[in-house]
């Protein structure tokens, strides 16, 4: 969610999949707001669908800060299981990190 | 993009670095001989990243690309690892204890500084050149450690109560690096908040 100043909501964004979802964590640069979320199940935004290997599977995505559209997500899913911890934005991209058990994939899917 | 060594039996740290078009530009790992948690980052103003973490083991024979140099660690070691854009580990900052543990709670950043709380249980280290302890016996007090971005470590600080215990929840930055406490006195809980004067 999206405050002005005066806190009236300018815009709300819900990443709604099958499965339950949980924030881990957000970071702005600029004009793009970074989210870390825990997936179960299937989601599906930005012309992406990503699809939780197990319980315990995580993303990074990114919406334009003026309208909450979001422009990409991305997996940090693994075959065995994962726990997302940071997500960090710069003006050139974003670091995120986390546990994995398995071999996860990164990257468009 | 995979995570270069991961194993399907043992967990791994992973860092991943994405462009602003969310291509991955690269990933590495840090390997674990038992249970690690990332626990604070800080942006350094050249752009480097510092990542904190609890670890347990050894990670440097586990092929790992980050937090180097953390060695025979059984009851859990504080490392900071510093890296690039790149995906380059700079540095690296193990807080290996004599005894004891020296779990890290945060990060902050301050004009070319970094901090680190750690809420250590009975530990002996040493950090920049000097022996520290948080009272032998004790269990549950708190360290905080100054380090230069460019210069690795600077001093530290010690907060020992001299009964009960402490956990050092949270640094933050900006006026002051202010560390904030929990302290057990008795049978309550109290809040403490430290402020370090940068300035002087």
């Amino acid at each position: 969610m999206k405050f002005d100043r005066q806190m009236n909501l300018v815009w709300s964004h819900a990443f709604v999949g099958t499965g339950t979802t949980r924030l881990l964590g957000l970071s702005m640069a600029g004009n793009d707001v970074h989210v870390m979320r825990s997936v179960g199940g299937t989601l599906s935004a930005a012309g992406s669908t990503l699809t939780a290997q197990s319980t315990d599977n995580w993303l990074v995505g990114k919406l334009t800060a003026d309208t909450g559209g979001p422009q990409w997500i991305r997996p940090g899913a693994s075959a065995g299981r994962g726990y997302g911890q940071f997500v960090v934005a710069d003006g050139l991209g974003v670091f995120i990190g986390g546990t994995t058990l398995g071999s996860p994939i990164f990257g468009v899917v | 993009m995979t995570l270069p060594g991961a194993r399907s039996s043992d967990w791994d740290l992973a860092l991943v670095r994405y462009d602003s078009a969310g291509v991955a530009q690269w990933a590495k790992r840090a390997g674990l001989d038992g249970a690690g948690t990332i626990t604070g980052v800080a942006q350094l103003p050249n752009t480097d990243l510092a990542v904190g973490m609890n670890l347990n083991g050894d990670v440097t024979d586990l092929g790992s690309e980050f937090a180097s140099g953390l060695t025979a660690c059984s009851v859990g070691c504080g490392v900071v690892s510093i890296v690039d854009s790149s995906g380059t580990e700079v540095a690296s900052h193990p807080l290996m204890p004599a005894s004891g543990a020296t779990p890290i709670q945060a990060l902050a950043q301050e004009n070319g500084r970094f901090f680190v709380s750690a809420g250590t249980t009975n530990n002996t280290l040493l950090f920049a050149g000097q022996s520290l302890s948080t009272s032998p016996g004790a269990t549950g007090e708190s360290q905080l450690f100054e380090y230069s971005s460019t210069a690795g470590p600077v001093q530290a600080w010690s907060a020992a109560t001299t009964s009960g215990w402490s956990v050092l929840l949270r640094v933050t930055q900006r006026p002051l690096v202010a560390a904030r406490f929990r302290i057990r006195a008795g049978r309550r809980m109290v809040p403490v908040l430290y402020a370090l004067p940068l300035w002087t």
